[in-house]
């Protein structure tokens, strides 16, 4: 009885995760048993069919996942995996017949359909030669032909993808040359961080900003949160992000836009890049249903020392092995299971030429790794298009998310689970025993998001050559935190109760016009203005209470002592533009424009800020002296330039208004520049696109090179002159290029047989080139990287000897400054497909022991060098240790733990089978996907853990940490999805 | 549904005047809401002028003086040994070359603690000069105003309490001076507030302060003139409030297990004493807890005893008192070499307290020198001023005045490495964060003159 029932504060999950369970699949398969009826009802009906196949032109390979449908009509459907389709109910008649997908051209057939007869149409799909014709949006004004474009798009067909992800954030990874997607930590619904073309800002974040159906949705994680004294770490850590609050199987493409160049129209807030996610709409034609489960399971990798640790059973976890959820296989102590997820999806979309609709809906049910980890989450989305008239239609599309999950105490958390349990012995129970550290346990972590975005477009074109766009959209997002330590908590007998509640609200305007005219024979112009603004408004409201009376379920207001906080911030960015693309002849394309933006955060003398572009395209392959057995082939340059506002206070010179002794007080905040302005990122980027072997190798080439001017720094401020925090300022500069390179290559095509293979290179460095005034300190430094590594080294590692240390050694970036990807299709007979997908990313070091040497804490690392590994308070080292582990393993030392964090990892593995031979007629596409995800890593250097792990602050952070983190887990997942 | 077409439909003209109209209007739209944005919660500078601000003007800065006193009352308690460390880095603990006694220069550790002085200073300094150089209050009311006298107290006690524990002084963005220009602003401030006071309660807080403040500057007879004029009872005192993001009392929360034990009276001089003569200005007690939460290096585990002396978490931190005025008084007359009418007013202060063991009196120390007097005089103050930061300023400055007489100060390094291997701080460096952003100091500062060396024994001219 999925979120009927009522679940009152602190409600465990055993029982109701079993009920709920049992009530959803229940409706799963009484919703799918009367579709099919209905279906096999109108099947009763026929008038007449069509049938038959759509195949690759180029290899007579059979095409799934084609857009099937009678032009002007209401009937319609998709290809199964064998690229068959079967159109039933048809009334006698001549119609056209379309068969369209992605990336692939479109075909037509005439056919005459005649009463109770079936007739076969086979169609052939031609590969488009680099998608030249395909229609962009993100980054230009209104929309644009991908031979018009300057820079490059990446474009993710997430249909395509052959795992069936689980969520949005999992379709972006690895998915693109300069796509960083960086996991935060194992704990079950725990985001991940994306960067686009590593890092170019000193400050500011990095992450790029997210449009969804072109309303600007929230791009950073939300937040974590503890009991407000400084323990903010007093909470599961977990940063959920935005994007896996969107169901993935509603997504049809996602476009990313990664640097200033291409990102100039959208101003201020996009120098570190745009994603844009398209959500699928309604295609004409009678209603198509899609229904999917998926049933998984996880467990956790290795991520101690090693698996075959003399010393302690579980080292090899960390000492986590008893608090962890065992593999489906049956390994490991079982005392809490084995997780389990599960996933429901329905979709149905059709309409006819007025109104067309998709709609979904989506539920979730998870538990993770660690033993109080669980999830549950519901979404639905309803998109129309509407079209009452020629030139002019209206889009609405809404999606709304609810996620309840409950999180086990962990990360850098003095009363989490996995601190203590690493620590053993020297945690705040002084003893690692099972029955103390169960007691954690009891604290309940709940956290309740809600996200809801909806938009509206009209899109007038009231001639052929002149076209207006508005879209208004807002989006909100909400997260409710409750976390309880209740009345008993061995570490607050009295108990602790925090409720935080953060909303964050973005609302969107967003107008562009465009007007195409001939200038001559050869040159046509395309003049594009519009203007854009996006609010940006936090609210957050906290409440706190201790010290309960004893009752099983409190609130705040039955604490002795409670608190409330509240905070708010609100940001308006609002620019305009003007564009023009000089078309010569289809083949060159310049295009000039700007962008003019104000923003509320810039200082009150500091005015407007203005971002040129220009862009250049040559569809060299069209020229006559080309040999079209050569393939395609296109050049491109673009330059641009776009920014980063401040933050919303550090214009203004404040005080901090702060209670004392139960009255008001005043502490200097912010100093305050009045001339602040946003950081401006200038990039140039030029590259080309090259298909060949009669469209069965591509390649794309980029080499960009940004330079970020009045980079904002965080200078800090002469204490004794009363300001203490740091005073943003624009007097850097930094430097950042790098080299993308996409292969793809179909290296074997029969019709029953393929193999395709492809490989993402993406290259980046930066580099701190000017501090203005600010003061060099070992890690901020012109010359080294932005956020370098700087710690101590030991520079006699192998001497039997106590070490010698050189101190503040810089080792490198922290970020990867190299990535390279993967991925690989088997097409076997009857449409099985296997595919692998794999990563790896290095450059780039670590610093972290996780296990707290400098504490006293003994540490699994150290065993082999202990005198005896077995008697805790004696950490006395063996005469013959080396320099290296001395460092590492003496507390007074602790040093030794920067590592070249290098890493691979197979993303997934999957194999998809088409099972419709399991079902009726009416379902024309059925298949089984099982997809095993993060089985597999090595490490360069690192000995435990995963390189993957961001901070306490998750995915809002700029830099790595293990923080006390366990990694992601292994995850397997069987996927059912049948199209009817 | 018949479809018409609209391009059809209408002349051109009107559609482009639509177009425009739209697009104008959108625009306009756009840039007019962009950039007029006032948010809530921070205060705008210009807002403090107003009358209802000036209150939470002076209790902000009073507030950084709590925060001031509360930290640097923790940390000198370890460089002071009236502490034992328990290994415990990071949070609420120490760093391991502070738990030995020792800050290292370029350590950042007490740039925040730099921070809360300053601010405590420049805060009330700044409400002075709204208040009366820029009118904020009229004329006619600043004579024995008391927020303008709380503020001249407040800038003093910060002043005077940065004096004791750094080396040296640096204000307003200057250059470094010697540290007696902390307790000459110190001075100065007090002065204006026992001219301004318009109470006996803040007079004879600026008058004690003021005592305080000439003992350091030499000037005895200053001193003893404006001790004499407060009576033993008194007491003025940075008040705590619980506030976890404020003024709660430090030295508290790090011994009241949530979850942190992160120090320890266990080894400590004072819990030697205690546990012999019951002596209730620094009471400890075995909770029954077994060992702190860190762990010493070389040592393991320390055994976990809490001190009683601040029982929660807005126990007030005493800043001047009548009984300190007594010992300066006895100070200034063993300077003379007056070593047996100083004896009486040490005991003075002695026999006032109760024996938690015997429940009489403490026994009166019993001197047959100077120099004895002197110990007695140090051990005096050792005990009273237990755990309220002066013990490290003491030592320094009986050390920079030749004082004779040992004092009590224990082996800690027969416990563990760190005490030899980090050579005692006698006082505090100039920040790291001052010396990067002040461009009148050096960032890097001569690192030999505020050391002791090992082995020396400290507090001992």
């Amino acid at each position: 009885m999925w979120r009927f029932m009522v679940r009152n504060a602190g409600g465990g999950t055993g029982g109701l995760a079993r009920e709920i369970t049992s009530g959803v699949v229940g409706l799963f398969l009484v919703a799918l048993m009367g579709v099919l009826a209905t279906a096999e009802d109108a099947q009763a009906q026929e008038q007449g069919s069509i049938t038959g196949q759509v195949i690759a032109a180029e290899t007579q390979a059979p095409l799934g996942q084609v857009q099937v449908y009678l032009e002007g009509t209401n009937y319609g459907t998709l290809t199964n995996a064998s690229g068959r389709f079967n159109l039933s109910n048809i009334p006698a008649g001549d119609y056209v017949l379309r068969a369209q997908r992605v990336g692939l051209g479109s075909q037509e057939r005439e056919v005459s359909v005649s009463a109770g007869e079936q007739i076969t149409v086979d169609v052939e799909l031609r590969q488009e030669a680099l998608g030249l014709d395909e229609i962009l949006v993100t980054g230009t004004a209104g929309a644009a032909r991908r031979r018009e474009i300057g820079n490059t798009i990446n474009q993710i067909n997430v249909a395509d993808l052959p795992d069936r992800p689980q969520q949005a954030t999992d379709a972006l990874q690895a998915a693109a040359p300069g796509v960083e997607v960086m996991s935060a930590g194992g704990e079950l619904g725990q985001g991940s961080r994306i960067q686009l073309r590593g890092q170019s800002s000193l400050s500011m974040t990095n992450q790029p900003i997210i449009y969804i159906d072109g309303v600007r949705m929230m791009s950073q994680g939300f937040p974590t949160t503890g009991p407000p004294d400084r323990r903010a770490g007093r909470s599961g850590n977990v940063t959920q992000s935005p994007l896996d609050q969107i169901n993935p199987n509603d997504i049809e493409r996602i476009e990313i836009i990664k640097g200033s160049a291409a990102t100039t129209l959208y101003g201020t807030e996009a120098s570190a890049g745009v994603i844009q996610i398209f959500t699928r709409s309604g295609s004409a034609g009678a209603p198509l249903w899609t229904v999917e489960t998926q049933q998984g399971t996880m467990w956790a990798r290795n991520f101690g020392v090693d698996g075959t640790n003399r010393f302690e059973p579980h080292a090899e976890q960390a000492f986590m092995t008893p608090f962890l959820r065992s593999d489906p296989f049956g390994f490991g102590d079982g005392d809490w299971g084995t997780a389990w997820t599960q996933q429901y999806s329905a979709s149905v979309q059709g309409g006819g030429e007025a109104l067309r609709y998709f709609v979904s809906g989506q539920m979730q049910d998870m538990t993770g790794q660690q033993p109080s980890d669980a999830l549950e989450r519901w979404q639905v989305r309803s998109n129309f298009t509407f079209t009452p008239i020629d030139g002019l239609q209206f889009d609405w599309n809404s999606g709304y998310s609810n996620t309840w999950q409950q999180n086990t105490p962990s990360a850098n958390n003095a009363q989490g689970l996995t601190l203590n349990v690493f620590r053993q012995e020297r945690n705040y129970f002084g003893t690692g025993d099972f029955d103390l550290m169960n007691q954690i346990l009891v604290q309940e972590f709940i956290d309740t998001i809600e996200r809801f975005t909806t938009g509206g477009t009209v899109t007038y074109s009231p001639t052929s050559n002149l076209t207006n766009r508005l879209t208004i959209g807002y989006d909100y997002n909400q997260k409710l935190q409750r976390h309880l330590r209740p009345f008993g908590f061995v570490m607050t007998p009295q108990g602790i109760l925090h409720v935080n509640q953060w909303e964050n609200r973005l609302l969107t305007f967003d107008y562009v016009g465009t007007y195409n005219f001939e200038i001559s024979d050869a040159v046509r112009s395309n003049f594009s203005w519009g203007g854009q603004a996006v609010g940006d408004d936090t609210q957050m409201i906290e409440a706190f209470g201790e010290d309960f009376p004893g009752a099983e379920n409190p609130t705040i207001n039955s604490a002795a002592i409670n608190m409330g906080f509240e905070e708010r911030e609100k940001v308006w960015n609002a620019g305009f533009f003007l564009q023009n693309v000089f078309d010569i002849n289809d083949k060159y394309f310049v295009t000039l424009g700007a962008r003019v933006d104000g923003n509320s955060a810039f200082g009150d003398d500091f005015g407007l800020q203005l971002y040129p572009k220009a862009s250049a395209a040559w569809v060299t392959s069209d020229e006559d002296f080309w040999n079209p057995a050569w393939g395609t082939f296109r050049l491109r340059a673009a330059y641009g330039q776009s920014g980063r506002a401040p933050g919303a206070f550090d214009a203004v010179r404040t005080w901090d208004p702060v209670g004392y002794r139960g009255a008001p007080s005043f502490i200097p905040l912010n100093v305050g520049n009045p001339d602040l302005g946003p950081e401006v990122s200038a990039e140039f980027e030029t590259g080309f696109e090259w298909t060949t072997a009669g469209g069965r190798f591509d390649v794309d080439l980029t080499y960009f090179h940004q330079t970020t001017q009045d980079a904002l720094l965080d200078v800090p401020q002469t204490p004794s002159m009363g300001f203490t925090q740091d005073q943003a300022l624009n007097l850097g500069e930094v430097q950042n290029s790098g080299v993308e390179i996409a292969l793809n290559s179909s290296l074997v095509q029969r019709q029953a047989w393929g193999l395709d293979a492809g490989l993402n290179f993406g290259y980046s460095t930066n580099e701190i080139t000017d501090l203005g005034t600010v003061q060099e300190t070992p890690t901020l430094r012109v010359g080294q990287p932005i956020r370098p590594m700087i710690q101590d080294r030991v520079i006699n590692p192998d001497e039997i000897a106590d070490p010698e240390l050189e101190t503040d050694h810089f080792w490198g970036p922290t970020h990867p400054t190299t990535s390279i990807s993967g991925h690989t299709t088997v097409r076997l007979p009857h449409g099985i497909q296997l595919s692998a997908r794999g990563e790896y990313r290095g450059g780039h070091y670590m610093n972290e022991e996780v296990f707290a040497i400098g504490r006293s804490v003994r540490s699994p690392l150290c065993f082999e060098h202990y005198e005896d590994p077995f008697l805790g308070s004696d950490l006395t080292l063996k005469a013959d240790t080396p320099a290296i582990w001395r460092a590492r393993c003496m507390p007074a030392i602790a040093e030794g733990y920067t590592w070249d964090a290098s890493f691979f990892k197979l993303r997934s593995v999957s194999a998809t089978v088409p099972v419709d031979f399991a079902f009726p007629q009416t379902v024309n596409n059925a298949s089984l996907t099982l997809a095993l995800n993060n089985s597999y890593l090595w490490m360069k250097e690192m000995p435990f853990m995963d390189p993957e792990m961001l901070g306490n602050d998750g995915i809002n952070t700029e830099t790595t940490g293990f923080s006390e983190r366990i990694p992601a887990p292994v995850t397997l997942r069987a996927s059912l999805r049948i199209t009817f | 549904m018949k479809v018409r077409n609209v391009a059809d439909a209408k002349p051109v003209g009107r559609r482009w005047r639509l177009t425009g109209a739209v697009c104008a209007a959108t625009v306009g739209m756009m840039i007019t809401a962009g950039c007029e944005v006032t948010n809530p919660g921070p205060v705008q500078d210009e807002f403090l002028f107003a009358e209802s601000s000036h209150a939470p003007l002076v209790a902000g800065a009073e507030r950084r003086l709590a925060q001031l006193i509360k930290n640097l009352a923790y940390d000198g308690a370890l460089m002071s040994r009236e502490l034992f460390p328990t290994g415990q880095i990071g949070a609420h603990g120490h760093p391991v070359t502070f738990q030995g006694g020792h800050l290292p220069d370029n350590d950042t550790y007490m740039n925040g603690r730099w921070n809360f002085g300053q601010q405590a200073r420049w805060i009330a300094e700044n409400a002075l000069e709204r208040f009366i150089e820029d009118g904020a209050i009229p004329p006619e009311e600043q004579a024995n105003n008391p927020l303008i006298t709380d503020a001249h107290i407040t800038a003093a006690f910060a002043t005077r309490i940065m004096g004791e524990h750094w080396c040296d002084a640096v204000l307003d963005g200057g250059a470094p001076e010697s540290n007696e220009a902390w307790f000459q602003r110190a001075e100065e401030h007090f002065t204006a507030a026992i001219g301004m006071a318009p109470d006996a309660q803040r007079r004879d807080a600026a008058t004690a302060g003021r005592a305080q403040v000439r003992m350091w500057l030499g000037d005895w007879a200053g001193a003893v003139s404006d001790a004499q004029q407060i009576s033993t009872d008194f007491n003025h005192s940075a008040v705590m409030d619980a506030d976890p993001d404020g003024a709660r009392n430090r030295i508290w929360f790090s011994t009241v297990d949530l979850p942190y034990r992160t120090i320890t009276t266990w080894n400590s001089w004072q819990y030697e004493y205690y546990n012999e003569t019951g002596d209730p200005r620094v009471p400890s007690v075995d909770p029954g807890l077994g060992f702190s939460t860190g762990a010493l290096s070389g040592f393991g585990q320390v055994p976990f005893r809490r001190q009683l002396k601040y029982p929660n978490g807005d126990s007030d931190m005493r800043l001047a008192g009548g009984v300190e005025m007594r010992l300066i008084e006895a100070e200034a007359l063993l300077r003379e070499g007056t070593w047996e009418p100083a004896m009486d007013l040490i005991n003075e202060v002695r026999t006032r307290n109760v024996s938690d063991i015997t429940g009489q009196p403490m026994e009166a120390w019993s001197a047959s020198s100077l120099e004895e007097a002197w110990e007695y005089l140090k051990r005096e103050r050792f005990i009273e001023f237990w755990l309220e930061g002066r013990r490290m300023g003491d030592m320094r400055r009986w050390e920079d005045t030749g004082a004779p007489g040992a004092i009590d100060w224990m082996d800690f390094e027969s416990m563990s490495p760190i005490f030899a291997q980090n050579p005692r701080s006698r006082c505090y460096t100039i920040p790291t964060n001052e010396r990067n952003a002040n461009p009148n100091v050096p960032v890097e500062l001569p690192t030999d003159i505020h050391f002791a060396s090992p082995g020396d024994t400290p507090g001992q001219g």
